[in-house]
């Protein structure tokens, strides 16, 4: 059973703390990309990408516009089917897995533009991914949306979505996903919009669902963002992987910094 | 609190049951009609709901009307079986239906299902041998002698099996799949929810409901016919009914089909065919002035007072 799952997580996240150095090559992949493909016609949006993600790690995923960060996550996702390659979530293979049991199987996202569910209160919204990711009885994922609530200091969540901030849209779309007790947590641009106390404030969510033994894969343009929160970057340009590894080591790679002088610097 | 929210529920049942005791057969008549569109227009709410609008409607009502008045006819199963047994048939229509164009969406699903009902008419017409053709056919007998006392029963069991239907999927899961299916498919499916399967499971259940209302239909009236039991007004009074008593609710559709069941019936007296034009007019203004339908209107009031007084 996965329910028990934030309880449960704590102790398991822990006991491969102990076990594991963090983003050590020791570290078990929870999710496996290789070399997909998905083109959209004549247009090329990903290109034989390839990379792992470790159980204990949080990833960067960065790259110009267009570079094809989000065509990526919806491949991960499921919103997408690629055109070639294979995804493997643990020992499973999910490359053409519909995107409704990539979740319950513990894939969960947010997206780029949030659109709250309108016609939902912010606790119906985060009960949906306990609901229907975790299969949960409706009372038991109402109890587990309001720890995750409590968890990401949302108040009042008996309320509609209307008059949420961006701030508190932003932990809603992260609430949902993490409702469905997923193993990796797909980050499509959560700080954009952000001022620099909110953007504090997310990092420390994020830190904190990362602490509870949830695998992280941020898209991000604020570098400062990346740096700080992740254990290890890839960087995309124009559908391709061009660069891997440590946010210092990549951001000094003359190749990475031709993409983005390239594009619009 | 908790039991204070079943008291419309105990008074709507009530007075269900005690309306007949308290009237003439005109209105009796008139109220059985009414719970017949009243369980069309519930339904056809229910998918709704999902987002998504099904104009197959009369299609599926006539479905059952047909598959009803066949079983009697044909097999000489009883009546209210046959009732049952047709809303079954036009259920399984329905699911067939549903798995072959429920990947559409919006406009494409909608003219899908008006063709779909059309096409269902068609085919009726042209097997003679077996559903009398252009003519339809006549029922030897309708049921219950066509007792409007009696009759009224088997319409208030089809109105609240509409209403206990629509009220179960409220009051679960399925409001909540249905509602982020409707406002965001994509966070639905990243969500878990198997959008696929909850499109085709209320499609198949709301059609039914509404083949069980058509085979109702043809038993109490005691005809069938390709124009009669596949008719417009059987997709067109409940779509008024909804937006008039609000969509997205079970209530909104029972206060409208109740309102537009009595209001239609006074002005069939007053001017022939003028309900249809009122009908119309309603539609308009409406959706024009009252988006919300009247209880969404009413809703939205109680909101205000509430948040005026600073009630949580």
């Amino acid at each position: 059973m996965r329910w028990g799952g934030f309880a449960g997580r704590v102790c398991r996240g822990r006991d491969r703390r102990g076990a594991h150095s963090k983003g050590g090559a020791g570290s078990m992949s929870v999710l496996a990309v290789h070399s997909v493909m998905k083109h959209f016609g004549g247009l090329v949006a990903v290109n034989g990408v390839s990379f792992e993600l470790a159980e204990d790690e949080i990833l960067g995923i960065i790259g110009p516009n267009g570079a094809g960060k989000t065509t990526l996550v919806n491949l991960i996702s499921g919103l997408y089917l690629p055109n070639a390659g294979e995804i493997l979530l643990g020992a499973d293979d999910i490359t053409f897995a519909p995107a409704h049991e990539r979740c319950r199987l513990g894939v969960a996202r947010t997206f780029q533009l949030v659109h709250p569910l309108q016609d939902l209160t912010a606790r119906e919204n985060i009960m949906v991914g306990a609901l229907f990711g975790q299969r949960l009885p409706l009372r038991v994922a109402r109890k587990k949306a309001d720890e995750i609530g409590e968890l990401l200091g949302l108040r009042a969540t008996n309320r509609g979505v209307s008059n949420l901030t961006v701030l508190e849209v932003k932990k809603l779309e992260i609430g949902r996903a993490l409702a469905s007790d997923p193993k990796v947590l797909l980050l499509d641009e959560v700080m954009a919009g952000l001022n620099a106390d909110e953007t504090k404030a997310m990092i420390a969510s994020v830190r904190a669902i990362h602490e509870h033994g949830v695998a992280v894969c941020v898209i991000e343009h604020v570098m400062s963002v990346i740096r700080e929160m992740t254990d290890r970057v890839i960087v995309l340009n124009g559908g391709v992987l061009i660069a891997e590894g440590p946010y210092g080591t990549v951001s000094a790679d003359p190749e990475v910094i031709a993409a983005y002088l390239g594009e619009e610097r | 609190m908790r039991t204070s929210r079943y008291i419309p529920y105990a008074i709507g049942a009530v007075v269900a049951v005690v309306f007949p005791f308290l009237s003439g057969v005109y209105t009796q008549q008139i109220a059985t009609t009414t719970l017949l569109y009243l369980a069309l227009a519930v339904t056809w709410d229910m998918i709704l709901r999902s987002g998504q609008l099904s104009f197959g409607t009369s299609g599926f009502f006539g479905l059952g009307s047909y598959a009803a008045v066949l079983l009697f006819l044909r097999a000489g199963i009883d009546p209210l079986l046959t009732i049952v047994l047709g809303g079954a048939f036009a259920g399984v229509v329905a699911l067939l239906v549903g798995l072959a164009v429920l990947r559409l969406r919006g406009m494409y699903f909608a003219i899908v299902t008006l063709a779909s009902a059309s096409i269902f008419a068609v085919v009726v017409r042209n097997i003679p041998q077996l559903t009398g053709g252009p003519e339809g056919m006549m029922l030897p007998s309708v049921i219950f002698g066509g007792d409007p006392g009696k009759t009224y029963w088997v319409a208030l069991a089809v109105g609240a099996l509409a209403v206990i239907a629509s009220e179960l999927s409220e009051r679960s899961r399925v409001r909540l799949a249905l509602t982020s299916i409707r406002n965001d498919e994509r966070v639905a499916k990243s969500s878990g929810i198997n959008v696929f399967w909850y499109l085709v499971f209320v499609f198949t259940l709301a059609s039914a409901i509404q083949g069980i209302a058509g085979g109702a239909y043809a038993h109490v009236y005691g005809f069938v016919s390709p124009e009669g039991s596949f008719h417009l007004n059987f997709l067109l009074l409940p779509l008024a009914m909804a937006l008039l008593g609000g969509i997205h609710t079970t209530w909104g559709p029972v206060i409208g089909a109740l309102a537009l069941g009595v209001l239609g019936e006074y002005l069939k007296l007053q001017i022939p065919y003028g309900h249809l034009l009122v009908y119309g007019g309603i539609i308009v203004i409406v959706t024009l002035f009252l988006p919300q339908g009247v209880v969404g209107a009413f809703r939205a009031r109680v909101r205000q007072w509430q948040a005026s007084r600073g009630v949580q």
